[in-house]
């Protein structure tokens, strides 16, 4: 039984962990917290979702489309809501970030209407069994993809140049502009990127939990954000390990505690990093420059 | 190295700070002699504002201790250490911006008064006698930079020489024993400068403080200098008379490199 | 003589007037985003529910209550997270804002998700108006005062306020307590007029709905929070013949929040102005609040 949990944990948590690494990736390099990448996701669920059951594409296909869309998007939430307030402090852009989360999950809901949309299987409904939990498909798929995108996304911050760049970009906007790196490029790629990691979690959670609604972001999208934090916000390989805990805390808390609160479970762990360890399990305290 | 003793209103031991791996400052043993003009210089990264930030309480330090007014401050937040007596500046003027000039020469009284929500809600005659008081004092500093004129101003409309003396102002006007300025003249022209240092001697002969500055302006730090320390990465490499230091060889080499 | 309606939407706008006056001292003068404001008028609306309800406390007892257990809850969560700079405060509140929403949703004493009904319909025109006055009155000489002139600094430079000799922990405390106090107190003239509270109407759009106030008028000005508070309160009253525009209200929020940090992030009528220059409705406004010593904005 502690073994299940402990599995679902895992796959829970590999979700969150993919919108963490959306935030933690935004906020490196421009000190923000993306407030609309939980709709972000919201959007890639129901791209999956339209292209599945409206036009019958695969869902392989379906899910690369999803991640390439959810990426369109959240480089024009950057480009419209973000990009204008980059020379104003810090509490007008978070305003406007707030505003813009708020706005795309309304609009969905407006679209859309309030009821769940459900998305329909796309493996057989098969289950494995192993001595010590049982797997489905669905859950194997999840874990799997969220593996793969994490190990791509590290090849491609650590190896590529681009990924060098965006390093030195969160390191130092100014050195690095002067080294001839386009900043308001690579402040695009790292939207582009981690809202396609973002739309991507949609997919999946899309197909692990079977529903969709235009107000599923709000609170994957805290808790992705919860992950960031307690992994160290800004540090890459913190968001996983952030997410994959969360996950796992969260499953533990609602099979062993209260399945009532199981969504303040990640907000309780939220005010306790803050109070104990502000700058995350492998983040570096920040210094504040004078 | 000179032993601490009374006369020093601010000095230090052994004390250091790194970031990371990277030693900003170490074995730093400053001395400040109360009622003087000091000034500290040292090239570009040397660790003068450093230093300044581990004084005025912004960075703990990492090794040593400070002693201000012959009481160990080391560890203190940057708002007791203001209250105990110390004030500065910034490099980069921090002015707020969108307050009055006269209400951020007030913020520097803030520490010399005591009024609290209570006082604020029901306003009695003490608090309001402190208030006045309060302001009196303020509008006496501003005079004394000669900025009386511009209290109603924002801060933020000030030009830069005003800002500066802004800066000194608020200081000021927390009535400190120590003054820490860093780099007052940076940005001046010539007529400028020259009117700084008038306004820092008049800070020392009228109202008795005491200065450390950083300056890079040679002609303003040696013409009002009594004591001039060096630093360069993180050591303090020399210090004496302004004509001392002119002519000190590690402080040449440190400045101008090995070959010249 | 007023209808019932209009009586019903002056309430409302006195009400939201007085979240987001308090939350505007909160945001607009002390620079802290706080985006669960909700949840203080939560708390105090249950609180002061509650007391009436079982111990049959006065009105203005319970009012009382109310607003003194949300400052509590303020207080709680305020000293440890404002102790962080900038974002997480924001994060920090809004996960407060739902721990709120969730607990009173699974507790028996608030009715669960049914809600809290038979609370006895005490706000009256009346109560209310004097609710705001007070609230503006102490607001707004909190805001003269040193302590708010120490809020102000830690808005436009904490370190260097910090530097200045500004205890910043202990004075955004205190505004987040004052800020959490008013908000209780809405929240419980909110409970004794619709005699019906539960936990949803406490939720995320609510904070929403009161930082839009603040934005749209004008952070950092008195004047505008009362200016926002109408305008979102009786638009959609006055846009009804259009259509249910219940629909369009959120997407509205998010557009205005986006759109006036781009365009006017001072609010309708904040203006830049130099200290010397505050509009005359302010100067009467301020010497009606008691305020003697000039004129200045934050």
């Amino acid at each position: 039984m502690f073994v299940q949990q402990l599995m679902n944990g895992v796959i829970l948590g590999s979700t969150y962990a993919l919108i963490a690494l959306g935030y933690t990736m935004v906020y490196g390099i421009i000190e923000l917290i993306n407030f609309a990448h939980g709709e972000i996701y919201m959007f890639g669920a129901f791209v999956g979702l339209l292209l599945v059951t409206v036009l019958d594409i695969p869902f392989f296909l379906a899910f690369l489309l999803a991640m390439a869309l959810g990426s369109l998007l959240g480089v024009t939430v950057e480009y419209l809501a973000y990009r204008p307030l980059r020379r104003s402090s810090r509490l007008s852009a978070l305003i406007s970030a707030i505003g813009a989360s708020f706005f795309l999950s309304n609009l969905a809901l407006l679209i859309m209407g309030s009821q769940p949309f459900s998305f329909p299987n796309p493996f057989e409904a098969k289950i494995y069994h192993t001595p010590l939990f049982i797997i489905s498909r669905v859950e194997i798929t999840v874990l799997l993809s969220s593996l793969i995108l994490m190990i791509a996304l590290t090849f491609f911050v650590q190896r590529t140049k681009i990924g060098k760049a965006m390093r030195a970009t969160a390191q130092d906007k100014d050195t690095a502009s002067l080294m001839g790196i386009n900043i308001d490029r690579i402040i695009t790629i790292t939207f582009a990127v981690g809202s396609a990691l973002g739309a991507a979690a949609g997919v999946m959670v899309g197909i692990y939990f079977r529903t969709v609604t235009p107000t599923m972001g709000f609170m994957p999208g805290l808790k992705g954000f919860v992950a960031a934090v307690l992994g160290g916000i800004g540090n890459i390989p913190g968001a996983m390990l952030g997410g994959i805990l969360l996950g796992i805390a969260e499953v533990m808390g609602a099979a062993y505690i209260s399945s009532q609160y199981r969504d303040a479970v990640a907000f309780a762990l939220l005010i306790i990093i803050l109070l104990f360890k502000p700058a995350g399990l492998l983040g570096r305290p920040a210094q504040e420059k004078v | 190295m000179v032993e601490p003793a009374k006369k020093h209103i601010l000095y230090t031991n052994n004390l250091g700070r790194n970031f990371g791996g990277l030693t900003a400052l170490a074995n730093i043993d400053l001395r400040i002699k109360q009622g003087t003009i000091m000034g500290l210089i040292g090239p570009n990264g040397a660790g003068k504002t450093t230093l300044f930030n581990v004084l005025t309480g912004h960075y703990p330090p990492s090794t040593g201790q400070i002693y201000f007014k012959s009481e160990e401050i080391s560890n203190q937040k940057p708002y007791v250490i203001t209250s105990k007596g110390i004030a500065r500046t910034f490099q980069n003027i921090r002015l707020f911006n969108q307050m009055s000039v006269l209400d951020n020469v007030l913020i520097g009284r803030h520490c010399r008064t005591a009024s609290g929500l209570i006082g604020a809600l029901l306003r009695w005659p003490a608090i309001k006698q402190e208030e006045e008081q309060a302001r009196k004092y303020a509008l006496d500093m501003l005079s004394f930079v000669n900025l009386e004129e511009k209290k109603n101003e924002w801060a933020a409309n000030l030009a830069y020489g005003e800002q500066r003396r802004l800066e000194i102002a608020r200081a000021l006007a927390s009535d400190p024993d120590l003054l820490l300025l860093d780099e007052p003249a940076a940005g001046m022209n010539p007529q400028e400068s020259v009117d700084l240092m008038t306004l820092i001697s008049r800070i020392r002969e009228e109202m008795k403080k005491t200065v450390l500055l950083i300056e890079h302006d040679m002609k303003v730090v040696m013409g009002i200098s009594e004591w001039i320390a060096v630093l360069d990465y993180g050591q303090m490499i020399a210090e004496g008379e302004p004509h001392e230091i002119r002519h000190n060889k590690e402080v040449i080499r440190a400045y101008l490199g090995d070959t010249a | 003589m007023l209808s019932p309606y209009y009586i019903q939407l002056v309430i409302l706008v006195g009400i939201n007037t007085i979240m987001a006056s308090s939350l505007n001292l909160i945001i607009g003068y002390t620079g802290q985003l706080s985006i669960g404001h909700a949840a203080f008028m939560s708390i105090g609306a249950y609180a002061s529910a509650l007391v009436t309800v079982h111990f049959n406390f006065p009105f203005i007892a319970s009012l009382l209550f109310g607003a003194l257990v949300a400052t509590l809850f303020g207080l709680l969560i305020g000293a440890p997270t404002l102790k962080l700079k900038g974002d997480y405060l924001a994060i920090a509140t809004l996960g407060f804002c739902e721990i709120v929403r969730i607990v009173f949703l699974n507790l028996d004493i608030t009715g669960g998700s049914v809600g809290l009904r038979g609370i006895p319909k005490k706000t009256t025109l009346l109560t209310v108006v004097v609710a705001v006055l007070i609230t503006i009155f102490v607001l707004n000489r909190i805001i003269n005062s040193r302590i708010g002139r120490a809020l102000i600094a830690i808005r436009e430079d904490e370190t260097a306020a910090e530097s200045m000799g500004i205890n910043t922990t202990y004075y955004k405390v205190i505004c987040f307590g004052v800020g959490a106090f008013f908000g209780g107190l809405g929240g419980g003239l909110f409970a004794h007029f619709f005699r019906f509270i539960q936990p949803n109407s406490f939720g995320f759009m609510c904070s929403i709905e009161h930082l839009c106030m603040v934005v749209l008028g004008g952070m950092g000005s008195m004047w505008g929070a009362f200016i926002g508070a109408t305008a979102i309160t009786a638009i959609p009253e006055l846009l009804r013949f259009l259509g249910d525009f219940a629909d369009y209200r959120m997407v509205i929020y998010g557009a205005i929040l986006v759109i006036m940090m781009r365009v006017r992030p001072q609010g309708i009528i904040g203006q830049r102005l130099s200290a010397d220059q505050v509009s005359i409705g302010e100067k009467l406004f301020n010497r009606w609040a008691g305020m003697g010593t000039g004129g200045k904005r934050g």
